[in-house]
């Protein structure tokens, strides 16, 4: 793997690191996106990104750790900055839009076209957020673009953390040319907090099935009576 | 000048060093943003691109000429432009080997310059500019550079909707469009088929750059959008880009239908095989060439030899994917031929030679079988094979849509051969070849979309291929869904592990729901016309009596079906399957079984029955004998079968109660039952249905989830409503008589106080409220009055419960969702004495909860989430008061003083609530500002005449939704001004308030803050105020010209903003005068853009 080596590893060895964009329109959900990597947090409220922020997101992979440079631009016109100053050196990308709106899938065209300017011959991935959003405008069928371009694309929801982690591990193996590259451990800035989520799950679970454990014996005992 | 470039070079610096903290990366980012905006930076600029060796500081630099260009366009000659575009080529030429990207956004630059000069310069300015890049083709050293120009070129004279360039007036981008057409793209067409014919020769990797400039310009020729372009209006409108768009040149381009540009385009895919980029763009071209269409083609002979010749290379391209195991490839291929197909009609394909034709669809089978054997094989999360079968469905479903003009056979046994590869995908071994193994990770619950929706396209295109040879399949069906109906059993007695064998049964059950109905919109399920077509011709006669001798003594033991007519019997399967589940079921078999399978026999049930049984003759021209002998409304098995589907429903309640989306299914069918009236005065009469009615009555029936509640109360009100008018008293009080009762009694009682702490009391009060949400749902005129006396009191009684439960968020939420459900559906229906007393109450239950508001904010776990979910409801239910007024067509002023002044009334008490970091909720604020717009829009005079403090809040509310949110908000706002513009000519205080947002909106268009798109809108506001508040307007621009330093800018604004003022002073705002505006107003837009400061 070509890589910076300004990030250090616990024993002191250098962590691959890489460039990547994140563009899209505003409101998609990319800085939700990001922020889901480091708090583990869902927004539902909004608010724009400026300029740019850079959050900095290590994957523990077989081949050892990999830190993204994740670039989470503005997506709203008028909070731009320096727009396509942000993407030089980048080595992928992300382009965002939002199944839940329209016009978001139709500005992807120019959010691609915008990065290939500047960036040649880096892996994109195409996400389409939101789709835990039972009112879904833009269906699977319409989502083309992607192979127009050769992208690879991901349904994710921020929200419910669905393929939260593809869209990383195929860029990942992309850049570093190793197809048999897998993810072996949680990422690694989720605070504490994260590791509450199994637990939380089992519970959740075991409610769930002492409730339907609960119904099944009385209802069946009613059903002579219908 | 050295300081400013090492100050730039730091800041350049810092921006991209990987470990600098946010804040210093800010400083640096303000700093070349400075640097971007400043005032004639060309010098500066070009000192950077001589001296420094950075090559970020090189792209800035590029980008701040372009940005500085366009801003300063109109206080720059003609010399200085051309001097500067020449300089950037020169630049270009001599730097050859500098960064791609510093390279590409100076083309940028030069390509942008050209596209803004062509208007002010004589015809042959683009013409000559395009042969000078073309010249550059011919030399090796100068071939890159020439390429490059050109790509920057048609990228931006492209117009596909969003790709437009904001720097230039909608018109300016279209005018371009065409400029570029009339010579200039063929001669970069025919300059790079030049090039390709000399390199095709020589091999690929010396040339790899070079190919994939000259592919891709192709593609963007060949993707060219010839065809008229819509109105700017029309365009925004228009729907989701096409992936293809047609080929329709103008005679001029008489080359793309020779032979040699496809088979040169063929020759050169198969050259590429080992380069996957150039390949792709090269395939792609492929497609393009297939849409070709239009007057280029002098007469059917020239587009049948185009077509010929297509097809065949297609059957070539089609076999050769066929020994390749690339997924690309196939998406290719098939792309190619569905757009081969839509671009063609059914008239060109027939006159095709029938050997050719023939050898097409064989080729075309044989992919899809290719593909979608594939599909079965792989992981569905990466679903890129699934994308290529919905591809190859659509093929089949377009040639399926030819067959009445296309020769039958060998179609329907090709579309045979695709339905039966697609049901053996979907069944595991031996039958199919389904692989469950990646099966077994955990399913998230949130986002994994039930199979019934996630394959619905790909269902319903089967289904319809499965009706053309129904004779086949739907026996097909049938019997596989028995053969595993006999295993159910011995393997639930033997207790054996069989997901596969559920699994199947699922599939099975759902291709006969989408082979035998058909839904031309959702809830409107019918029988197929195929099937009518086919029983009005050869309809295989039903015995009544051995039928019924069947269902009494068999059904559920996997007998042989009573007929075999290929349509009722897999009806009757999917009801002996339903039958052996419910016997398993009552067995206690419950475990044993799958909730799935049952949840999808409900909701093959459900689709069945509501085209089949008891048809509504109104709704079919025919209905064939067979189907009214089993299920019209004299039937005796008709009526058998209301007992069979409710006992069906009932089994779902009892053993799948935990189960929530099983209980919904079931309540679905519930509802589907109520719908049809005949079906339903069946189902009052039954025992079991009185049954389960006394079970809810009683409060004995649990449900496990609110929604599930509402549905039966619903259903129920549903079934209601078919009873002649004086038995609808006594069925409300027979079934919801207890817990209205009950309720009221509860909620005007002491004991209402113990509810908040009592979790019994609050499960019982939130069941309730459940009940009565259905009943309000389920509102129809005909039960409008008993309806409405049954939940009004009950609406009543819930201000007081709000008030003790505001601490309950579950509670307010419930009551508040109540009262939006009566307001939503039955506001139009009620009278004027119901409508005065629910205004009445949902006055109170505001004022209530904005009472209680104030306390709640001072708890924090949540709060918020719960405070968002409040008031969205609460700007819901006044949108839903407001459309009274709206269709209110019988009595025009009736209403509207009250409901007018409650919604105002309404959002006094609610504004108070909202603050700006709530309205960061996206849909908070949209459903805010939208209410907001639609009071100005319908009662703009009494916004106008309300006192000053409210004035000012709402005044103040649309400053901040400027350009705060997103531009949905923004467009409201604009909405909102205009209209109040209009109203406030005679008030001079409010012209000013609203004056101070039009100064806003002027300020952010030359900031270039506002979104093109809003431009129209904008517009529209603009024009309001000049016209009606003209003063006014003078005054806000007066003061926008003296915060002006430079007396050329004061100048240039002064001139543009005069010339928005009409020449005639208008007050009537005519839509011919709006759309004249709307032009000037887009110019205006251009010269102003980047001269306040």
């Amino acid at each position: 793997m070509a890589a910076n080596t300004d990030a250090q590893k616990k024993d002191g060895a250098p962590v691959a690191t890489f460039k990547l964009v994140l563009v899209g329109d505003g409101g998609t959900g990319k800085t939700t996106f990001v922020k889901r990597h480091l708090t583990g947090e869902f927004e539902k409220r909004y608010v724009a990104t400026l300029g740019v922020e850079v959050h900095p997101l290590v994957f523990y992979t077989n081949f050892g750790p990999i830190r993204f440079d994740v670039w989470d631009t503005a997506g709203q016109e008028k909070f731009g900055g320096l727009r396509d100053g942000y993407y030089i050196g980048g080595q992928c990308a992300i382009i965002f839009f939002d199944v839940t709106s329209r016009v978001t899938y139709k500005n992807v065209p120019n959010w691609h076209r915008d990065l290939v300017r500047v960036l040649e011959n880096v892996p994109i991935v195409l996400c389409g957020n939101k789709v835990d959003i039972k009112d879904r405008k833009v269906k699977a069928k319409q989502i083309t673009f992607h192979r127009k371009k050769n992208l690879q694309y991901y349904d994710i929801s921020a929200k419910s953390n669905y393929n939260f982690e593809k869209p990383f591990l195929w860029l990942a193996r992309k850049i570093s040319g190793e197809a048999g590259l897998q993810f072996v451990e949680a990422p690694a800035l989720a605070p504490p907090e994260v590791k509450v989520d199994p637990a939380l799950m089992a519970q959740y679970e075991k409610e769930l099935n002492q409730a339907a454990n609960m119904a099944l014996p009385d209802d069946e005992n009613d059903d002579d009576d219908l | 000048m050295d300081r400013v470039l090492a100050e730039l070079q730091e800041a350049a610096r810092l921006m991209n060093a990987p470990s600098v903290n946010q804040e210093q990366r800010k400083q640096a980012e303000s700093l070349l943003l400075k640097f971007k905006k400043s005032e004639k930076p060309y010098a500066v600029c070009k000192s950077i691109l001589e001296n420094s060796d950075d090559p970020y500081l090189h792209f800035l630099a590029s980008s701040t000429l372009k940005e500085g260009v366009m801003r300063e366009w109109a206080l720059l000659g003609d010399t200085e432009i051309d001097q500067l575009r020449d300089y950037l080529l020169n630049y270009a030429h001599s730097h050859l080997g500098t960064h791609a990207y510093v390279l590409r956004q100076m083309l940028h630059v030069v390509a942008l310059i050209v596209k803004r000069s062509i208007m002010s310069r004589d015809a042959a300015y683009l013409d000559t500019f395009v042969s000078n890049v073309c010249s550059l083709f011919s030399s090796p050293n100068t071939l890159n550079l020439g390429l490059e120009i050109a790509e920057a070129l048609l990228a931006e004279f492209t117009v596909a909707d969003k790709t437009l360039s904001s720097y230039m007036s909608y018109q300016h981008n279209i005018d371009c469009k065409r400029a570029i057409e009339g010579n200039s793209l063929y001669k970069i067409f025919i300059s790079t088929m030049e090039v390709i014919d000399q390199l095709k020769n020589s091999p690929v990797s010396p040339h790899r750059r070079e190919w994939l400039q000259l592919m891709s310009i192709l593609n963007s020729v060949l993707s060219w959008d010839f065809g008229v372009i819509l109105s700017k209006r029309l365009a925004q409108m228009s729907s989701l880009s096409l992936p293809v768009v047609n080929l329709m040149p103008s005679a001029q381009w008489a080359i793309l239908k020779e032979e040699k540009v496809l088979a040169l385009l063929v020759e050169l895919h198969s050259a590429f095989s080992t380069e996957r980029d150039i390949q792709h763009t090269t395939r792609h071209c492929i497609v393009q060439l297939g849409t070709l269409q239009g007057s280029i083609f002098n007469d059917q002979s020239e587009r049948v030899n185009f077509l010929s010749r297509y097809i065949a290379a297609m059957v070539k391209l089609a076999n050769g994917a066929c020994a390749q195991p690339s997924n690309e490839e196939d998406h290719g291929i098939a792309l190619a031929i569905r757009q081969l197909l839509w671009a063609n009609t059914c008239q060109d394909l027939v006159n095709v030679h029938v050997g050719l034709f023939r050898e097409f669809l064989g080729a075309v089978s044989e992919l899809s079988v290719k593909v979608m054997l594939k599909s079965a094989k792989e992981d569905q999360d990466e679903g890129s094979t699934q994308d290529v079968v919905d591809v190859i469905l659509d093929i089949w479903y377009t040639l399926l849509q030819m067959m009445d003009t296309l020769p039958r056979s060998p179609l329907d046994q090709c579309m045979l051969r695709v339905v039966e590869c697609y049901v053996k995908c979907h069944l595991a071994p031996p039958t199919g070849i389904r692989d469950d193994s990646q099966d077994l990770d955990e399913v998230d619950v949130d986002t994994e979309e039930d199979d019934r929706l996630k394959f619905r396209d790909q269902l319903e295109i089967v289904g319809s291929l499965a009706r053309i040879n129904l004779e086949q399949t739907l026996p097909h069906y049938t019997s596989l869904l028995l053969e595993r109906a006999r295993v159910v059993r011995k393997v639930v007695e033997n207790q054996e592990e069989c997901t596969a064998l559920y699994e199947d049964l699922h599939w099975i059950v759902l291709l006969i729901g989408y082979a035998l109905a058909d839904a031309p919109t959702d809830s409107d399920l019918t029988i197929p016309a195929t099937i009518l077509d086919y029983l009005a011709k050869q309809d295989v006669s039903v015995n009544v009596e051995s039928t019924q001798a069947y269902i009494q003594t068999q059904l559920g033991q996997c007998a042989d079906l009573p007929t075999q007519n290929p349509i009722i019997a897999p009806i009757f399967a999917i009801m002996e399957l339903s039958a052996l589940y419910q016997d398993i079921l009552g067995k206690g078999g419950c475990h044993a079984l799958s909730p799935q399978v049952f949840s999808s026999l409900i909701w093959a049930l459900t689709r069945i029955m509501s085209s089949y049984h008891m048809p509504n003759e109104r709704d079919y021209q025919f209905i064939p004998t067979s189907v009214v002998a089993t299920f019209g409304v004299d039937s005796p098995i008709s009526g058998w079968l209301v007992m069979f589907l409710v006992e069906k429903i009932i089994s779902g309640l009892v053993y799948y109660s935990g189960e929530q989306s099983t209980v919904e299914d079931c309540l679905a069918l519930l509802q589907a039952c109520a719908k049809n009236s005949r079906v339903s005065l069946v189902l009052m009469k039954d025992d079991n249905f009185k049954k389960l009615v006394d079970r809810y009555t009683s409060g004995v029936l649990i449900l496990p989830s609110s929604k599930a509640n509402r549905m039966l109360s619903a259903a129920l009100t549903v079934i209601m409503s078919h009873l002649p008018t004086n038995e609808h008293q006594h069925f409300i009080d027979r079934v919801f008589g207890s817990i209205r009762d009950s309720t009221v009694k509860m909620l005007f009682s002491p004991e209402i106080s113990e509810v908040p702490s009592s979790p019994v009391l609050t499960q019982q009060i939130l069941t309730a409220l459940d009940t009565f949400h259905g009943i309000a749902a389920g509102i129809v005129n005909k039960i409008v009055d008993v309806v409405f006396n049954t939940v009004i009191p009950i609406l009543e009684g819930s201000v007081n419960l709000l008030k003790i439960s505001q601490h309950v968020q579950p509670i307010t939420r419930s009551i508040l969702e109540l009262f939006c459900a009566i307001a939503d559906s039955g506001i139009l229906q009620i009278d004027k004495v119901q409508t005065h007393r629910l205004y009445e109450t949902c006055y109170k239950v505001l004022k209530c909860y904005s009472d209680s508001a104030a306390s709640r904010e001072s708890l924090t776990v949540g709060v918020e989430d719960d405070r968002y979910d409040n008031i969205l409801l609460c700007l819901e239910l006044l949108s839903h008061l407001c459309s009274k007024d709206f269709f209110n067509f019988d009595e025009p002023d009736s209403y509207d003083e009250t409901s007018s002044r409650l919604v105002l009334v309404g959002l006094d008490i609610i504004v108070p609530h909202i603050d700006v970091e709530l309205l960061k909720f996206p849909k908070l604020s949209n459903e805010f500002f939208k209410l907001i717009t639609f009071i100005c829009e319908v009662y703009p005079e009494k916004v106008v005449g309300l006192p000053d403090n409210v004035v000012d809040q709402i005044v103040l509310m649309l400053k901040v939704g400027l350009n705060n949110y997103n531009d949905d908000i923004t467009f409201y706002i604009f909405n909102a001004v205009s209209a109040l513009s209009v109203h406030s000519a005679t008030n001079p205080l409010f012209q000013k308030k609203i004056g101070q947002i039009i100064k806003h909106t002027l300020l952010l268009i030359s900031g270039q803050e506002l979104s093109a798109e809003l431009y129209d809108t904008a517009a529209d506001m603009v024009f309001s105020f000049i016209c009606k508040c003209r003063s006014e307007y003078l005054t806000v621009v007066n003061e926008i010209v003296v915060q002006q330093e430079d007396p050329t800018s004061q100048e240039c604004l002064r001139t543009a903003f005069s010339a928005l003022i009409p020449a005639t002073p208008t007050t009537t705002l005519t839509r011919r005068d709006k759309g004249k505006f709307s032009k000037i107003f887009e110019n205006f837009a251009v010269n102003v853009y980047g001269i306040c400061r």
